[in-house]
């Protein structure tokens, strides 16, 4: 439209009346070309006096203050001559009322060709342009704020270049006089594409659509309103454009051509496309990485989560709040974890257990524009392992607590019966040697001697075996309660007498063997003999006993071990098995403790309770008789390996 | 004594065999108290763990009873005992079962034997570390007022370095005016109170008749005072 009627002078001028675009018909009345004019002030078409007077601000004031201003008066062409000129200036003003420049209409009323056009007809137009550039104002700011970047072309109703302004000229290369009156789409569009988007309309509107008509027709479809297009730079190199299209309308209503303004985007669509493709390659790391990803808006809506996440957590959903997916973390730390980096912004580590899912997790959560990056993995295997892990530890560290609470007893146990074996062979070695003669019976008595002591020793050694070593991968293996009480009660039995615990036994005689692994079982036992001991030197005077007593009831071997003791206080009854419960003063804790006693017991599909219906306090274990007992019966034919 | 009595059989053998004429077991330390009751005795050998009555409450016993005490040695499967309470209560060796006869049979002469007899012999070779007390020391003994000298050996207080086992020494005692010198063994270190108790193995001559002449005099119970 601007330059559709060449005989106006059409330009726009920025809030301080600096030239920022320049149509042909400006070129034409004035002589100047864009290059020569844009960026100065209009005042240059004025002459001294009015300069002086400051006529050209009044006017841009009045048009500010008024909305318009319309006068006419000498002004002066780029070679010096003066015409008549009718000024129109519109004052354009962007949605928020400021100003944005001006609108100028100049039409040469000198040449009398001209005079029939109304004043009325060109108050219109300058109207109707006032109103479309307003329309376009995201536009029209670009167009004041920096003209050199938007390229605004109008053509004929066929085509043909009419307007080519500054911004077009530092777009494309060319100059308007080398591009008006030539034809687009032919001159610095692509071929290629403008079919291609022909195909397209055509499908669009059922009808073939081709060349310039690609343009034109797409006028009014809202999808094509701001397309993207490739131009040709003079120089051949190709630029990204925004493409704006309008109709021109002439005073009667009708076409009278085109209005493409068109915005450089091949930086930003640079941008824009390295963005997509950072985005693309991080989206795609977060897609294969092992580890879940999710990102928690700011309301606490699930915004994404990649593959993994939605793997591993069957409730995501991206849109829903991340406490309605997951209700089972509503009260808990992860709750409180996950609001302190919300709130404070602060990255935050932990680990929970999620219980819906059963799973052990490790979170890693960083505030991020969108509100909470957390990436999360399942540890569950490797919290097992730890648990595996410590529960061994435990053992071993409880056996060698026990072993060497045990050391200064057993060395003595161990010492006396080697003190009398050191002791009887000694004394044959002198009788041997003396010229005395040897009586067979005291020979006899020192051997026998030598023999029992021996035996004894044997017996407190295959009793302490069990605490040398891990036992928990021993094979069960068929033996008798009875004998493993027996061992245990050697092993200790001299410790209950010396501090004048009547240590009293009733084992059935009757019992089959059972399957287990003898050695944890001795455990057990030990460490029951050991509680029960504790409790009686916690307690004053007599009496003092310790019964140890093995039955049978069904398919089942049990063991109580009773004492005298105090008994146990009913508010520690609870947490009598909870692993490192004491109530020891000094951790006097012998044995391996009641909890892991009790996890050995229910390895060998037992029990171990601290009984309620009897007199005195009461631990019972549990044995059943049936039970993993054949799968590894094989193994007894292996040698017995001690170590 | 001893709870085994396979044992009190062997030792009691033993002692005869190598002279003991009148040896008696108890099989605890009320056994034994009871004895201590109705007649004397020159020599103590007794286990340390027992039922009804240990060792080491025997031995304490004893100290507050009046009776008189003997040599004490005792015997151990192992040695979880004070023995810094021990030698001041009395006992002058730790035996360890089992126990070889001829040096079961040694020891206990020692303990019988006359003191004039003993401190005669220096080690073969000279202690690798050596006590000497400060001169300070003195002092500090003497305003403590009692001496430290013992049946057996000394204490003194002591803040160097100084390990367990063999050691020579050089120590002032209140009284004498002279420097005691000889060899032993460094029985206990007290970290915590700063001081030692050392046996006596060996004395060279002023020393042994001071010692001799002072025990006379006061009889200390202690083997080793605990200070």
């Amino acid at each position: 439209m601007i330059d559709s009627v060449s005989d106006y002078s059409l330009f726009m001028l920025d809030p301080q009346g600096l030239i920022v675009t320049w149509n042909l018909g400006a070129e034409r009345l004035k002589g100047y070309l864009a290059s020569e004019v844009i960026g100065r002030h209009f005042s240059v078409f004025y002459d001294a006096e009015a300069i002086k007077n400051k006529i050209p601000q009044g006017e841009l004031e009045v048009a500010a203050t008024a909305g318009r201003y319309e006068a006419e008066g000498w002004r002066l062409r780029k070679d010096g001559s003066s015409f008549w000129a009718h000024v129109v200036i519109t004052a354009l003003r962007r949605p928020d009322g400021a100003l944005a420049g001006f609108g100028k209409i100049t039409q040469d009323l000198s040449c009398r060709r001209l005079a029939e056009l109304s004043l009325r007809e060109s108050d219109a137009r300058a109207t109707l342009l006032a109103a479309e550039l307003a329309t376009t104002n995201s536009y029209l700011r670009n167009v004041l704020d920096a003209a050199g970047v938007i390229a605004i072309i109008t053509t004929d109703l066929k085509g043909m270049i009419t307007t080519f302004n500054r911004g077009a000229e530092l777009m494309l290369g060319y100059t308007s006089d080398e591009v008006i009156r030539r034809y687009t789409p032919a001159l610095f569009h692509v071929a290629a594409e403008v079919k291609q988007r022909g195909q397209v309309l055509s499908a669009r509107l059922n009808r073939p659509i081709r060349g310039f008509e690609v343009f034109t027709s797409s006028i009014g479809l809202p999808e094509f309103e701001h397309t993207l297009w490739q131009y040709v730079h003079k120089d051949g190199h190709t630029l990204q454009v925004r493409l704006s299209l309008g109709e021109v309308h002439g005073a009667d209503g009708r076409a009278v051509g085109f209005l493409g303004i068109a915005e450089d985007v091949t930086e930003q669509n640079r941008t824009a496309q390295a963005l997509e493709l950072a985005y693309d390659r991080v989206a795609s790391v977060l897609e294969c990485t092992s580890d879940s990803v999710m990102t928690i808006g700011h309301d606490w809506n699930l915004l994404y989560g990649n593959r993994k996440t939605i793997e591993s957590l069957p409730d995501f959903k991206v849109g829903a709040s991340y406490w309605t997916c997951f209700p089972g973390t509503v009260g808990t730390e992860t709750e409180q974890n996950l609001r302190v980096a919300m709130n404070t912004r602060s990255e935050i580590k932990f680990e929970n257990y999620y219980v819906p899912y059963a799973q052990w997790y490790r979170v890693h959560a960083f505030p991020s524009d969108d509100g909470l990056t957390i990436f999360f993995s399942i540890i569950t295997e490797e919290k097992k392992r730890d648990e595996q892990l410590s529960l061994e530890q435990l053992l071993r560290e409880k056996r060698i607590e026990a072993l060497s609470h045990m050391a200064g007893g057993l060395s003595h146990e161990i010492s006396n019966p080697l003190a009398i074996i050191h002791g009887r062979a000694s004394d044959l070695r002198l009788l041997a040697t003396t010229e005395q003669p040897m009586a067979s019976i005291d020979v006899l008595r020192s051997c026998d001697s030598i023999l029992q002591h021996a035996d004894r020793a044997i017996k407190i050694l295959r009793g302490l075996r069990g605490f040398g070593r891990e036992a928990s991968k021993d094979p069960m293996r068929l033996a008798s309660i009875n004998e493993i009480a027996s061992q245990c009660i050697e092993l200790q039995g001299l410790r209950f007498r010396r501090h004048n615990i009547d240590l009293r036994t009733n084992l059935a005689s009757d019992l089959p063997d059972l399957a287990c692994r003898e050695v944890q079982i001795g455990q057990i036992v030990t460490n029951l003999l050991n509680n029960a001991f504790d409790a009686l030197t916690d307690a004053y005077g007599p009496p003092r006993w310790i019964c140890l007593a093995t039955y049978r009831i069904e398919d089942c071997i049990l063991i109580d071990v009773t004492d005298s003791g105090p008994g146990v206080e009913d508010k520690f009854k609870a947490h009598l098995m909870e692993p490192f419960f004491t109530t020891k003063e000094h951790a006097l804790g012998t044995g391996i403790g009641l909890s892991l006693s009790r996890a050995i017991a229910q390895d060998h599909a037992g029990s171990l309770i601290l009984c309620n219906d009897t007199k005195n306090t009461c631990f019972r274990l549990t044995l059943p008789l049936v039970t993993r007992s054949l799968e590894s019966k094989s193994e007894n034919a292996n040698p017995e390996v001690i170590h | 004594m001893d709870d085994e009595s396979s044992l009190c059989e062997i030792f009691a053998a033993w002692l005869t065999n190598a002279g003991c004429p009148d040896v008696d077991t108890a099989s605890n330390g009320e056994e034994a108290l009871h004895l201590f009751s109705t007649r004397s005795f020159s020599l103590l050998i007794s286990d340390l763990r027992m039922p009804k009555m240990d060792g080491v409450t025997l031995v304490r016993k004893l100290a507050v009873s009046g009776l008189q005490i003997p040599s004490i040695i005792f015997v151990s499967g192992f040695g979880d005992v004070d023995q810094r309470e021990m030698y001041g209560l009395g006992v002058e060796a730790f035996l360890e079962k089992p126990l070889r006869r001829q040096q079961f049979v040694a020891d206990v002469k020692a303990a019988l034997s006359d003191r004039s007899e003993l401190w005669v012999v220096p080690f073969d070779l000279d202690p690798e570390q050596k006590l000497a007390a400060p001169v300070e020391s003195v002092d500090h003994v003497a305003a403590a007022g009692k001496c430290h000298l013992g049946r057996g050996g000394f204490s003194s207080p002591f803040t160097g370095s100084i390990n367990i086992g063999r050691t020579s020494f050089d120590c002032f005692f209140p009284g004498f005016t002279l420097h005691v010198t000889g060899q032993g063994y460094v029985r206990w270190i007290s970290k915590e109170e700063g001081s030692v108790g050392v046996e006596f193995a060996y004395l060279d001559e002023a020393s042994r008749s001071w010692v001799l002449r002072e025990l006379d005099v006061i009889h200390p119970t202690s083997f080793i005072p605990s200070l």
